[in-house]
């Protein structure tokens, strides 16, 4: 049984990047009823910037400014470049997809998500790169909890920044004017513009923050795992889906649930069954959870409307 | 610089027409109007906005019976390899054989009648299947464990058995995962079945030491990544009987009738009696109950339309078609793996689907088509070259029309390269080295006497590719005359681009072009190359 | 004592202008030119000016000078013709030798030859494929500018899917001009492709499909220039059980067709000397294996063993084992030579053995040509790269033998391509091909990984 604790903090840093992912699929569901494939992408691209800020900032020689601040740097960068791009997904191949039969911006955010991918390869590097071990977080620093057992500081710093991102999210949209926007698109997408909410601005807001997220995430998992990949996005991307509609999609606080249970998921699955069937253990709760509570686990079910 | 802010359109309606052709109205015929049928209203104006050549051919082809239609598509499709099989035909193509060709043609086949199950549950019933690769992949593991040496000492069940028996299966268990599914509506539905999807290939990779309690070892039941291999061929009718069709092939036509032929022709038959099942389905009241509920189903059961069975109907003929398609190809592969089901497929077959337009069989045909054909092609970069120029050509002509804009653009561009190469020569020597990585071809130098090419083109045409989309999505957004210089832009960063970066690496850009064609043509066509635009109730 | 030296140099010079002149067996272009030392800021394309007023002639004054060192001693074979040394003696055909050299240059080039080249170009496996595709470039990039010829790569990307690699397979045999496929990367794509390859009668020469079966019975068109895990499986549980001495193992592969295949066999040869194996699969998008580690450290096992291909995870791997504090050893195999994970994963990867059949290909000086040409355009490289530079040398000089015998046919490349007997190659290492058309000899080597560089213990 003293995997347990283990298992806890593996499942924790796992669950904390998908439910950052899982938020943007799950505001973007929220209002646009659009499967946004093309987010997984989003995120890749995020820790793709990250790695382009460490190369910068960290030389050879030794990190130009303090690691907080170089980390900073690094969130910083990938937000806003998440966000240009999450805007420019959205303004090129889903707005003109508005009105669209459904299944057309399925599509399209499908060979965006492919486009996005190629593209890294072509221009980047068909390698997967590596933020290395060491570099920003020494190798032995952490939290002793006793006995063998250790929380790394990278592990910290994700579950942390999680939580400061969550806080920061639900004040955004609990108190500010684009929040309850948001929430009134949300609702009702033409009662809102009745009402006079620039349903267009919004729905670029949503992209930004919903971008900005993944870009974060995308840091993180460069920070805590390393490798970085021009097809990581996709299966990251399908687990923070699964874990958005596990929790609820278009719910902020079932997509953190999701994100967390999916994660807890695949670190108990392949700790206590095998390695080998996590990802199958991850579809599994999906479709169970589903099929017993088809709204998600904090979700409401959209009532058909006639 | 206030009047080109007021003429940034901000509400949605507007900017979804926003297409440069000033003048035209803004698609009022385009859009679906409730309580109207469209296709009706809309037979004249359709009738009317055809015009110029392929206008002609349009109206001439719908003017011949259909049963002429299908006949001669069908004399087409057969007889297709066989002339391709000729030898002036191959020395006109310089190839000593052609089962490239015919791979491709069988594997399109295939591919068109899986299109066509998922056409079925996704086009007529309206039901969003995601896991429908699973179902492909279960027939084809089922025929493999029926028909090959993987159980015991091998298990050879005849090919008019076994594809029956995994047929009804996989219908079987389409029906089951159906009413699993049926209390799920529309994007739910869609994510447990992908969920249903991603677990099979999951477990097809994986499942490869099952415990059994009343085993004593494990069971490998699917051999992971490398997939069971040495699956039984499907002979024509007997061994004995395919032996003389084979001669008698070669009697007539000259070539070797190969194994490839074998199973186009196998194909064909598969798809013109699933054509035909589907096709009177559609038309019979079952066809009809799968269209009211695809509208509404709310409203289709009220009027008293079993809407329950129709969905679990629809949910089994799809995995049937799948599985028949499934177990053959298996079959003409002679192996099974499980990278052949990953999402990768099922996004292919939907690109097929939603190319071709939803619900319409001859469209799906075509989307799988030219869905199969197009990256074949672009696997050749001097066809993929000429595609590039001569495809980019007639973009922007039907963008711009002919007209003195289009003149000024390329013109403009033209010069404005030729002037800045002449600049660069003068204020730089050395520059302008003038090699790419790609010469040879006439389309290609012409480019390259064009541009300027530095020492250093890798890292230049990575940064034009960056540069290009940015200018070309400025381009699209800005709605004054400055567009017309990020078109210019656009044209002379895409043309580094290609020349540079994307021509030297085909694999690639191969995919860049098909993904980039699909999204533009969701854009200008959302509803596919024959299907209709129809209200959707949510 | 230059100038004793210089004397003594004039005096060799001039006795082998004797010999070259009395030999009479001396190719036809080769009776006339002229010996010549080369003198500070000299380079063969200002020689060639020189000479003959074409800055583009200088590969003759290369190929000639090849050509002579082959026969006489005197004479330096010059690897690189970017690099000649002052006081190196070079030949210099005379204007009528030349011009026939260049014609005969001339007349190659103007051959249309393809080599095909298949393997996964795109998605998650395009690490591998591309860093093989460049290498095959490379090397027939220095081979045409060394003979002459003008080859052609044209690339077909499989993505590891045997369907794919069928047609891309039929696209090479239909198009008459390629000579020979080198490719494809997955045991299940060669398996598929093997049998049409066969059917047409053409050279599949593959630097990466390790599956025993395939050259057991294996075809006659089938190449492999590479051991086999067969092998390798057994090397690397010997050397576990044996050197390292532990009992139990925890092995890990990622789900792709060698890696399956690979640890399979360690799995039999440890099973079989009595060792407690345990067994994980993870997939080659995985980025996080802290919960698989946790699995390990519980069970403790001697070694961790991980024939994983993508450089980054081997890294993330070693620095969780090192998180979680494992204690035993980390043991990897081809994919480990890389040594970007090593630097990557820091102290981590400190003490990690892993097994290869060659030498590293940074450190080998018969690749030194090959491999700084493509750093120059491709940057840094793994592991997969050496065995496709060799795969496509090997059948380049088939074709190249093949043109020489005045029969450049697919039949005669399979011929020549079976008779290969090189001495050396880019990888260091003899080849030739014995049964199935499998690489006779090889064996694998075990390194360690100390200071960070890979070091030969075995």
């Amino acid at each position: 049984m003293d995997q347990l604790p283990q298992t806890i903090i593996n499942g924790l840093t796992l669950g904390s990047v998908y439910a950052l992912i899982a938020l943007g699929y799950s505001m973007v569901y929220g209002i646009l009823k659009l499967l946004n494939f093309a987010h997984g992408d989003v995120y890749m691209i995020g820790a793709y910037i990250g790695y382009a800020v460490l190369v910068v900032l960290v030389p050879s020689t030794g990190p130009l400014l303090p690691i907080p601040i170089i980390i900073l740097v690094m969130f910083l960068f990938a937000m806003v470049g998440c966000s240009i791009l999450g805007v420019a997904i959205e303004r090129f191949a889903y707005r003109p997809l508005r009105n669209a039969p459904r299944i057309a911006p399925l599509i399209s955010a499908l060979w965006v998500s492919f486009v996005l991918q190629n593209l890294i390869q072509l221009t980047i590097s068909p390698r997967p790169l590596s933020y290395g071990s060491g570099t920003l977080i020494p190798v032995n620093s952490g939290i002793n909890l006793g006995g063998d057992l250790r929380i790394h500081t990278a592990r910290v710093l994700v579950i942390g920044t999680t939580i400061v991102m969550m806080i920061a999210l639900t004040y955004f949209i609990r108190s500010t004017k684009w929040g309850r926007a948001m929430r009134a698109v949300a609702m009702d997408i033409d009662a809102a513009a009745m009402m006079g909410v620039d349903v267009n601005r919004v729905i670029v807001v949503t992209f930004i923050v919903g971008s900005a997220l993944a870009g974060v995430a995308g840091v993180l998992v460069g920070i805590v795992f390393f490798s970085i990949q021009h097809t990581m996005g996709f299966l990251a991307g399908l687990k923070g889906f699964t874990a958005s509609v596990v929790g609820g999609i278009g719910s902020i606080p079932g997509a953190v649930a999701g994100g967390l249970l999916i994660g807890m998921a695949e670190a108990f699955a392949s700790v206590y069954i095998s390695v080998t069937f996590k990802d199958a253990v991850a579809f599994l709760v999906l479709v169970i959870v589903l099929l017993i509570r088809p709204g998600g686990l904090l979700g409401r079910l959209l009532v058909q409307k006639v | 610089m206030s009047v080109e802010k007021n003429t940034q359109p901000t509400n949605p309606e507007s900017e979804s027409s926003g297409d440069p052709r000033t003048g035209a109205s803004p698609r009022a015929g385009d859009s679906p109007r409730i309580g109207v049928d469209e296709w009706v209203a809309q037979a004249d104006e359709r009738k009317q906005a055809r015009s110029g050549f392929w206008g002609t051919i349009a109206n001439r082809w719908e003017t011949i019976p259909v049963f002429w239609r299908i006949g001669f598509v069908a004399f087409i499709l057969i007889l297709a390899p066989i002339v391709t099989n000729t030898t002036p035909v191959l020395s006109l193509l310089d190839i000593s054989n052609n089962d490239f060709m015919v791979r491709v043609g069988a594997t399109f086949l295939a591919f068109s009648i899986l299109a066509i199950g998922l056409n079925v549950v996704v086009g007529y019933a309206g039901l969003l299947d995601l896991g429908y690769v699973a179902f492909f992949g279960l027939a084809s593991y089922g025929y493999a464990y029926l028909s090959s040496d993987f159980i015991g000492a091998g298990v050879h069940v005849p090919y008019f058995i076994s594809i029956p028996v995994v047929v009804a299966f996989t219908a079987l268990v389409g029906y089951l995962l159906g009413s699993l599914a049926i209390r799920l509506y529309g994007d739910y539905l869609a994510i447990v079945t992908l969920g249903f999807g991603l677990l099979f290939f999951q477990l097809a990779q994986t499942l490869t030491r099952v415990r059994f309690f009343w085993l004593e070892r494990p069971v490998d039941l699917t051999r992971g990544p490398n997939g069971i291999n040495n699956l039984d061929a499907i002979p024509l009718i007997t061994s004995r009987i395919e032996e003389s069709i084979a001669y008698g092939y070669i009697y007539l036509f000259g070539s070797t009738f190969t194994p490839t032929i074998k199973y186009y022709f196998l194909f064909l038959i598969m798809l013109g009696l699933v054509v035909l099942v589907v096709h009177h389905m559609n038309q019979s009241r079952l066809g009809r109950g799968w269209r009211a509920m695809r509208e509404d189903d709310l409203a289709a059961e009220v009027m008293g339309i079993p809407v329950r069975h129709l969905k679990l109907m629809a949910f089994a003929t799809g995995a049937g078609i799948a599985a028949l398609a499934g177990a053959t190809f298996a079959a003409w592969q002679g192996n099974v793996v499980p990278i052949r089901y990953n999402v990768l497929a099922l996004i292919n077959l939907y690109a097929m689907v939603v190319l071709g337009g939803l619900g319409s069989l001859p469209g799906v045909i075509i989307g799988a088509f030219i869905y199969t054909l197009l990256p074949e092609i672009l696997r050749n970069v001097v066809y993929a070259t000429t595609l590039f120029y001569v495809g980019g050509l007639i973009g922007l002509v039907a963008w711009l029309e002919p007209s003195k804009r289009l003149v000024m653009v390329l013109g403009g561009t033209f010069l404005a390269g030729l002037l800045l190469k002449f600049l660069v020569n003068l204020l730089w020597p050395g520059f302008d080295t003038g090699v790419a990585p790609t010469e040879g071809f006439f389309l290609n130098q012409w480019a390259q006497s064009w541009l300027i090419i530095p020492a250093n083109f890798t890292t230049a045409g990575n940064l034009a590719i960056g540069a290009g989309i940015a200018a070309l999505l400025a381009t699209v957004s800005i709605k004054n005359w400055w567009r017309y210089v990020f078109l210019g832009l656009t044209i002379y960063l895409f043309g580094f681009a290609w020349e540079t970066r994307l021509a030297v690496e085909p694999s690639v850009t191969r995919i860049l072009v098909v993904g980039a064609s699909l999204v533009v043509l969701m854009i200008t066509r959302p509803q596919g190359l024959l299907g209709k635009l129809r209200v959707e109730i949510l | 004592m230059n100038k004793i030296s210089k004397s003594l140099l004039v005096l060799l010079l001039l006795f082998t202008l004797g010999a070259g002149v009395a030999s009479a067996a001396a190719p036809v272009f080769q009776d006339g030119g002229q010996e010549y030392i080369v003198q500070a800021d000299d380079w063969l394309s200002k020689l060639a000016d020189k000479n003959y007023g074409d800055v583009l002639a200088w590969p003759i004054i290369w190929e000639a000078t090849n050509a002579k060192a082959a026969e006489d001693d005197s004479f330096a074979v010059i690897e690189n013709p970017n690099l000649i040394e002052v006081g190196q003696k070079l030949w210099i055909p005379d204007t009528g030798a030349a011009e026939a050299m260049m014609g005969d240059r001339e007349s190659k080039a103007g051959i249309n030859i393809k080599i095909g080249f298949m393997g996964p170009l795109t998605g998650g496996a395009a690490f591998l494929g591309q860093e093989q595709l460049n290498f095959a470039k490379t090397a027939v990039q220095l081979f045409n500018e060394r003979t002459g010829f003008n080859v052609q790569v044209t690339e077909g990307d499989t993505e590891i899917n045997p369907d794919t690699g069928k047609i891309v397979a039929e696209r090479f045999i239909a198009d008459d001009s390629v000579y020979a496929v080198v490719g494809p990367a997955g045991s299940q794509v060669c398996e598929a492709t093997q049998p049409v390859f066969e059917a047409a009668g053409m050279v599949q020469i593959t630097p990466s499909c390790t599956r025993i079966s395939l050259t057991d019975p294996g075809t006659a068109t089938f190449f492999r220039p590479v051991p086999h895990d067969g092998l390798q499986g057994p090397t690397d549980a010997n050397y576990m059980m044996n050197v390292l001495g532990v009992t139990s193992a925890y092995l890990v592969d990622d789900q792709s067709s060698y890696s399956t295949g690979l640890t399979d066999e360690v799995e039999a040869a440890l099973t079989a000397a009595g060792a407690t194996v345990e067994r994980a699969s993870v997939t080659q998008q995985d980025t996080d294996f802290s919960s698989l580690v946790t699995t390990i450290v519980a069970s403790n096992p001697g070694v961790v063993f991980f024939p994983g291909q993508i450089s980054s995870q081997l890294g993330t791997l070693a620095a969780q084992l090192q998180e979680q504090s494992y204690g035993g050893t980390y043991f990897l195999a081809d994919g480990g030579f890389d040594i970007s994970w090593v630097d990557t994963a820091g102290e981590a990867a400190e003490g990690t053995y892993l097994s290869f059949f060659a030498p590293d290909p940074h450190f080998v000086l018969q690749a030194r040509d090959l491999t700084t040409r493509y750093e120059a355009q491709y940057g840094d490289y793994g592991a997969f790269g050496g065995p496709s530079a060799l795969s496509t040398n090997v059948v380049l000089g088939a074709i190249e033998r093949c043109f020489n015998a005045d029969n450049l046919t697919r039949a005669c490349v399979v011929e020549e391509t079976a008779a290969t007997n090189l001495a050396d190659s880019v990888l260091g290492i003899p080849v030739s091909f014995g049964a199935g058309n499998q690489i006779n000899g090889g064996e694998f080597f075990i390194f360690q990984v100390q200071d960070g560089n890979f070091v030969l213990v075995q």
